[in-house]
């Protein structure tokens, strides 16, 4: 799923100076999983503010309300008159959702209250990882199914840099694994080394981010 | 004009605060008094205080929020007092942010037997609040 | 129909003083006693209620009323469950306006409180023991004997156990598969030593074997010295040191060995080991109290180990012939993976029972599932026969009521609101919440479920609410 954390404090206080009516608007899905933007944390930082304002004499009226996701239109029906009411809207979605309540309400000023940060997944209660970089073109079964793009830090396709130390990787040895190391494991226990052999062509970035934003169309689906 | 004496929370867990709350209550007179100006709330376990409650309680007038729950691996529910811990530490964090004083909420750990520390930790949470109070 | 009884007893002009506080309460049903806790007290609780048809009581006064069996007297004189009475606590010497407030704080708290409905739940009679070794057949038989269809396994056998108590289902592996059977109570006695031989260590002999292979060796290739090491990985019992005593001095006597036993702390609390330890001493043994972890390498000669000296506080090395490890010193791979399928938390040790004093002496985290023996660091015989038998007891005593009546208080998952990010399931101490997939959202079973509100707090989505502590109900306690 995606996966963001809420922004530093000070920053989103700064963003919400001077304004009188806030709508803090939280996503029931991604966010309320990775625990960055749900209906508690919406509490949270609502309550945060008002302490706030309350120490610093400031005037801010803070509404709260979570709506299932914001990356379909229908939801935010439920919050329309919230919306319409507030001087400025701060979204704890994921940048999806926050860009999102801008095209359904273009009249209103939007924020964003966290910084989103990748697909990932949790590896144990409370740690997520990134695991894919929507890269367009998966070749995850190529490799054991370990993405080199995402688990390698230089998204090597061929095989792994010098800076692999003890199965560790360079960029941050403490943290982050090899993903080659990672991949060669795999491959090793599924039998499967001999396909390394092959060389893998330079891959085609643009069927992803680099190609410019994407878009979807299943024809079937269309009404 | 008198000073409103400053009203704090205590977020008791029913195996220990609770307790001990009780029989510090039944005392005596001064034991009364210390524990006067105090709203005792009572929880099933220290591991249901909320950082949201917390926050709730501090933004609705409360002049401090006290936690107490059974010490460490005496949880009646195993691990409900280091939950507690977690969530003390964030809305400490919040508070932070919020540029107020993190010592406004505070956790502490006693037994059901401990009715004299139960006073003694009311005692100086008042204390420290009415030396910080937020006017 | 709320009704407000409050208590005057020790207070001096008790009759001003009720007045002024019902005065200031408003409430329709005020009444007032000088000794709420006496029978006259409950009388009147009676009489009124039945009188005003009341729902829910409030008792006001000293701790007295405090006590559980007196508000399950108060609630069977009104005709009203338990969870209808609440109690408010007077400070002593409390004016008036003091107990008005606490009065009305805790009207507007009743007034929100839901009554809970009560199940019976039926225990299923039959008992899973997960081990053959001592431990196992010993519980095994116990629980026989009281007459309860005891199955009896081997651990490793056991994939998974879901459910609560009297209703566990285990999934357990068999030759044509793995297939789902059910159980009231299980009681996990596993070896608790498989970490021996597999043990990094090479050229380390367990313990247990040291004699032995010695014994089989020819005389020339005998060796002159020799290590024992106790609490290599985690600490051990006197058992343990028990063990290490007896061999040391067998050893010596037979073979007059150059003997050296490493260990992070004697342990001589039992009948006669202090005084073998101080045999061991007067035999020429050598004891190292090492602090840390202790350096074990090959050497010319055999082994050598180097450590430091926990009372010297110097760097020790010896060299030696032949090294033995104990393995109750040693992590047990095989309970972590027990512990999982089990559900059952471990201590600091990798040990099958968290360290809470009120799992003693042997209960874990679920209910119903009990763990004796070596698995949960128990080594001595005698020891490990008695928890047996306790654990036997205690099956005994949990499935002779045949059935459970458990109040439905627990807490409820909103299933609009759960988005199934499995964090009630991971932190429940209890294994009281489950994957509802027809619903899609999680569930809780309340058998199972200690009411502690744990999850309640860990849930992002807020979709959890434990009835009688919903945050409405704990905020007007508050006085908000």
């Amino acid at each position: 799923m995606i996966t963001a954390v809420r922004k530093p404090f000070a920053e989103i206080a700064g963003m919400l100076e001077g304004s009188g009516k806030v709508l803090i608007l939280g996503c029931g899905t991604c966010v309320t999983v990775c625990m960055a933007g749900g209906e508690k944390e919406v509490a949270i930082l609502a309550s945060t503010l008002r302490l706030a304002n309350q120490k610093d004499g400031r005037e801010m009226q803070i509404a709260e309300a979570t709506i299932e996701r914001q990356c379909d239109r229908e939801f935010f029906d439920s919050v329309r008159d919230a919306v319409v009411q507030a001087d400025v809207v701060l979204s704890l979605a994921c940048g999806v959702g926050v860009q999102f309540l801008g095209e359904v309400f273009p009249d209103k000023a939007v924020l964003p209250g966290l910084d989103t940060k990748f697909y990932g997944a949790a590896v144990e209660q409370g740690v997520w990882a990134e695991r894919c970089s929507g890269c367009g073109t998966c070749v995850i079964g190529e490799y054991g199914g370990v993405c080199p793009v995402t688990r390698c830090s230089k998204s090597l396709l061929n095989g792994p840099c010098g800076g692999s130390q003890k199965g560790k990787c360079e960029v941050d040895p403490q943290n982050i694994d090899c993903g080659w190391q990672l991949i060669y494991d795999r491959m090793k226990a599924l039998g499967q080394l001999d396909r390394l052999e092959a060389v893998k062509p330079i891959k085609d970035w643009s069927t992803g981010r680099h190609g410019g934003p994407g878009k979807i169309v299943k024809e079937e689906a269309l009404l | 004009m008198a000073r409103k004496t400053a009203r704090i929370t205590a977020l008791l867990c029913e195996n220990s605060g609770w307790k001990a709350y009780v029989d510090a209550a039944a005392e005596g007179v001064e034991a009364s008094r210390l524990l006067q100006d105090l709203d005792a709330v009572k929880l099933p376990c220290s591991g249901k205080v909320e950082v949201g409650l917390i926050l709730k309680l501090l933004e609705n007038g409360s002049a401090g929020v006290l936690v107490l729950g059974c010490p460490k691996d005496n949880c009646t529910f195993i691990r409900g007092n280091y939950r507690a811990e977690k969530r003390v530490g964030a809305a400490k964090a919040a508070l932070r942010e919020a540029g107020l004083d993190e010592g406004l909420v505070r956790l502490d750990f006693l037994s059901s037997l401990d009715s004299r520390k139960l006073i003694d930790a009311v005692v100086s949470f008042k204390g420290y609040i009415d030396d910080h109070s937020r006017s | 129909m709320i009704g407000v009884f409050v208590c005057s007893c020790g207070r001096r002009s008790a009759d001003a003083w009720l007045e002024k506080v019902g005065a200031a309460v408003a409430v329709k049903h005020f009444f007032g006693h000088a000794g709420l806790c006496g029978p006259d007290g409950l009388r009147l609780i009676r009489e009124k209620s039945k009188k005003h048809k009341l729902g829910r009581l409030l008792l006001a006064g000293c701790a007295a009323l405090q006590s559980e069996a007196l508000i399950k007297n108060a609630a069977k004189a009104a005709g009203v469950a338990s969870g209808a009475v609440f109690p408010v606590l007077f400070p002593r010497r409390s004016s008036p306006a003091v107990a008005a407030r606490m009065i009305r704080q805790a009207t507007t708290g009743l007034q929100l409180l839901p009554v809970f409905e009560s199940r019976r739940v039926a225990l299923r009679n039959e008992v899973l023991v997960l081990g053959g070794g001592p431990a196992g057949t010993e519980a095994a038989r116990q629980v026989a004997a009281f007459g309860y269809p005891t199955t009896i396994t081997e651990p490793h056998v056991l994939e998974s156990l879901t459910g609560g108590v009297g209703n566990f289902s285990a999934r357990l592996r068999g030759e044509g598969g793995a297939a789902t059977r059910a159980f009231g109570a299980v009681v996990i006695a596993s070896d608790g030593t498989a970490g021996a031989a597999s043990s990094a260590f090479r050229g380390l002999v367990p313990l247990a074997d040291l004699e032995g292979h010695i014994e089989g060796l020819a005389r020339r290739d005998k060796p002159r010295s020799a290590a024992l090491i106790l609490d290599l990985e985690i600490d051990e019992t006197k058992a343990s040191t028990a063990e290490a005593l007896r061999v040391a001095l067998a050893l010596r006597a037979r073979y007059r060995i150059e003997l050296t036993i490493l260990l992070r702390h004697v342990r001589v609390s039992s009948l006669g080991l202090e005084k073998r330890y101080d045999e061991a001493r007067e035999a020429g043994i050598t004891f190292v109290k090492y602090d840390g972890a202790p350096r074990i390498a090959a050497s010319p000669e055999g082994i050598s180990i180097a450590c430091t000296d926990g009372v010297a506080g110097e760097d020790v090395e010896i060299s030696v012939g032949i090294a033995a490890v104990s393995p109750h010193g040693l992590h047990a791979p095989a309970e972590r993976a027990l512990g999982e399928a089990a559900g059952i938390g471990l201590d600091g040790y990798g040990r099958l029972q968290e360290n809470n004093i009120h799992l003693l002496p042997d209960q874990t985290n679920r209910l119903g599932v009990f763990v004796v023996g070596p698995c949960r660091g128990e080594f001595d015989g005698e020891t490990i026969l008695r928890d047996a038998r306790a654990a036997a007891l205690a099956v005994h005593q949990l499935l002779s009521q045949k059935e459970l009546e458990v109040e439905l208080s627990h807490p409820v998952v909103d299933g609009d609101k759960c988005v199934l990010c499995l964090t009630c399931i991971r932190s429940c101490p209890f294994k009281a919440m489950r994957i509802f997939a027809e619903e899609t959202r999680a569930d809780c079973s309340p058998e199972a479920c200690r009411r502690c509100g744990i999850c309640v707090g860990e849930c992002p989505a807020k979709a959890i609410e434990l009835p009688a502590y919903a945050d409405r109900i704990v905020l007007a306690r508050a006085g908000e």
